[in-house]
């Protein structure tokens, strides 16, 4: 989600509770008594502190279950945002701006990590989906990428088979290929003497196909300047009856290239949420741990 | 240009992607039900090892280290003793509720406490001013700010308080000394002139000699309000004593025929001691009634006497000595330290109580060893001192040379003051065995 105008509700009740969270904790720190999370105010803090994370951990509950339809999506993804940020100060406050002993120390490092975490992630919302936009035009949904790559395989397949005849191999069936066509084929190298296509075929068997059925990013055709300067050698190399094909081969590359920057970018976008998620609820687990034992001693 | 039929572009969604967990998914969703899982784990553990330890909001003080952990000594509720009431032995909770929180009582089944003012308005909690928990330090060492938090505006629940109201950090804002605010004076009655006892050369029994203040002034151990059980031996100077630091150069001979001296006592002691060592006198030496007056005296002599028949009689000449001898007692010899307020209807005189202060700060505790490097006269003006009334005691400014909070030396309340009273300190009931801290 976007941070924009329609936030601003919510930034500013959020600044008025924190402002007002701060100017009543000053004179409340001048005490004789140092601030301590088991006097009054401490427990309000705490408390107030507490509610917030319990709200921000019920977002991943309503994700669950749309159906019941408690509030929009928006409006949990805005509190989730905001009194996420809230709840951090809220809980220093709480502690005395200490970071305590044992159980408590943990729970507070911990913290810091799941909102710095929160806080980094809301950037990367901001930041890497404009980015995917202008870099990937060819996007797809992140979960079909490997059955799109193997239907590249087999689209580039029957281009080459189409262009320089069909090569003299034995079938392997690409694991992924559903709906693909039924030529996947393990591909000889030739000589590339034999016939005027075999500069094609060599470049196409050693080369491309082994990068559409395992990309990476240190394959010479991953970037995409030395894949154009490759073409461009091609070209000249092969007769003209076959530009048409090299033109569909070269973009067939380029997608190739753009599912692999797709992925860079979802593993970014979303990676974050590995410590987020999970630390989350293990931050929960410890901070109920510690409302019964610290209210108990 | 590649061109995709609808066919195609069809065949290209998996359309049950959706029913599988891919990668990240996959991970998130195992991480979050596994890291709960294991924390979960971890609470049980600890709790099954018994161990409370991570629930400890820090190491103990360095007394209760012994106890650390064994929470439940101090995390108990026990009901405090009624004042008057003697401090009971253990009590255990009588009703074990969820709070477990430190109460007096717990603290008061080990400590004794006495109280701190009887006027005082809101006593606070022992937890209040001794926080635990801060790590290996000493609990007494409290904060100033609990002591200014009634001190720095004092107000009673009746009367009138008897220090400062408004007693802040040390010393920029503390009251001036008492004892030596302007005004004040040593209400002793000992005519004492230090600075012709500090000079030099002075005329000793044994020749010339140099007083030093250690010569008359020795430190002794005095139970005051201000001190805790355990006391310093050299935490204050004794009162000067005329047997242990003037006698020797100040005698009480009265007579140069007698070579007892005088006691050091009231009058009514000292005349029948003079009239029995007088007449002891003539009772060995009857010739001595007949003896004319030897105008050489041990004791000098300022008046002019007549010169007296000799005595008829022993008694007439035990009366005439004991007047005599009287006569120099009490207007030279005792005269010289001891100021005379009246006269008895017997004709002895009445001298006023010397009065000697035991203890000038008695709300302050001080202790001259650790002072032991510094010269006394580095903060005892004694040297110009030829008054009993001056006080010799250091401003605040003189101590403040190091006890301040620039200067490195203790300068928070707890350094010369206490908050309890220990002269209304009561015996503590034993309430454990060594077996319960194994």
């Amino acid at each position: 989600m976007r941070i924009d105008a329609s936030h601003r509700p919510w930034a500013i009740a959020s600044g008025v509770l924190l402002g007002a969270a701060v100017a009543v904790y000053v004179p409340y720190a001048l005490r004789p008594v140092p601030p301590s999370g088991g006097s009054v105010l401490g427990l309000v803090y705490g408390g107030v502190g507490f509610a917030c994370m319990v709200v921000v951990t019920l977002l991943s509950v309503r994700k669950k279950f749309p159906v019941w339809r408690i509030g929009r999506t928006q409006t949990w993804m805005r509190a989730h945002l905001w009194l996420g940020a809230l709840s951090l100060p809220l809980i220093v406050l709480h502690a005395g701006s200490l970071f305590g002993h044992g159980l408590t120390s943990w729970l507070m490092w911990l913290f810091v990590i799941v909102w710095a975490s929160g806080l980094g992630g809301a950037w990367l919302q901001h930041v890497v989906p404009r980015r995917m936009l202008r870099d990937v035009p060819m996007e797809t949904i992140y979960e079909q990428i490997g059955h799109v790559r193997a239907q590249l395989v087999d689209e580039a397949d029957i281009v080459v088979a189409d262009a320089a005849g069909r090569l003299d191999v034995a079938t392997a069936a690409s694991a992924g290929s559903v709906g693909a066509s039924a030529l996947a084929t393990v591909m000889r190298p030739v000589d590339p003497a034999a016939d005027e296509t075999g500069a094609f075929r060599e470049f196409y068997v050693t080369e491309m196909r082994p990068f559409l059925q395992n990309p990476s990013r240190v394959h010479v055709l991953a970037d995409a300047a030395e894949a154009s300067a490759r073409f461009a050698k091609l070209r000249r190399l092969v007769p003209s009856a076959l530009e048409p094909a090299l033109a569909d081969l070269e973009s067939l590359c380029e997608e190739e290239r753009q599912l692999l920057l797709q992925l860079r970018m979802h593993r970014v976008l979303h990676g974050w949420l590995l410590v987020h998620v999970p630390l989350s609820f293990a931050l929960m687990t410890l901070a109920m741990v510690h409302i019964v034992m610290a209210l108990r001693f | 240009m590649r061109i995709r039929t609808a066919k195609q572009r069809a065949q290209r969604i998996d359309l049950y992607y959706f029913t599988r967990a891919y990668g990240l998914r996959r991970w998130r969703r195992g991480l979050s039900i596994a890291l709960p899982v294991a924390v979960i784990l971890w609470i049980g553990g600890v709790a099954a090892a018994g161990n409370r330890k991570p629930y400890s909001a820090g190491p103990v003080s360095r007394a209760h280290a012994f106890a650390e952990p064994r929470c439940e000594m101090c995390h108990r509720t026990v009901a405090a003793p009624q004042p008057g009431q003697p401090v009971p032995a253990r009590a255990d909770s009588a009703n074990r509720l969820f709070r477990q929180h430190t109460t007096d009582g717990a603290c008061l089944t080990c400590h004794e406490a006495p109280a701190h003012a009887a006027n005082q308005t809101t006593p606070p909690t022992c937890a209040t001013c001794h926080r635990d928990h801060q790590g290996r330090v000493e609990l007494s060492k409290t904060d100033d700010r609990f002591c200014v938090a009634c001190h720095g505006e004092l107000h009673t629940t009746h009367g009138e308080p008897r220090v400062a109201k408004a007693i802040d950090a040390f010393p920029s804002r503390h009251p001036e000394f008492a004892a030596v605010r302007p005004g004040a004076a040593d209400p002793g009655r000992i005519k004492f002139n230090h600075a012709v006892h500090l000079k030099d050369g002075l005329r000793g029994p044994s020749g010339p000699e140099t007083l030093m203040c250690a010569t008359c002034h020795r430190p002794e151990i005095v139970r005051t309000v201000t001190h805790p059980k355990r006391l310093p031996a050299t935490a204050l100077m004794a009162p000067v004593s005329y047997r242990q630091q003037c006698a020797r150069c100040h005698p009480l001979f009265f007579d140069e025929r007698i070579a007892e001296q005088a006691p050091h006592d009231v009058p009514e002691k000292v005349r029948p001691f003079v009239r029995q060592a007088l007449a002891a006198y003539i009772q060995r030496n009857p010739t001595a009634l007949a003896a004319a007056d030897d105008v050489r005296r041990r004791v000098p002599l300022n008046f002019p006497r007549p010169v007296e028949p000799p005595a008829r009689t022993p008694q007439e000449w035990v009366t005439r000595r004991v007047a005599f001898d009287e006569r120099i007692l009490w207007n030279k010899t005792c005269a010289e330290c001891h100021e005379r307020a009246s006269t008895a209807d017997a004709g002895l005189p009445i001298y006023e109580k010397s009065n000697i202060t035991r203890q000038w700060m008695p709300r302050a505790a001080f202790d001259h060893a650790p002072h032991s490097m510094v010269t006394c006269e580095s903060c005892h003006a004694a040297r110009g001192s030829a008054k009993t009334s001056d006080v010799l005691l250091p401003k605040q400014a003189v101590c403040a040379t190091c006890h301040a909070p620039s200067k490195g030396a203790e300068s928070r309340c707890f350094e010369c003051h206490r908050y309890h009273d220990w002269t209304q300190a009561r015996p503590v009931a034993a309430a454990y065995t060594l077996r319960e801290f194994k």
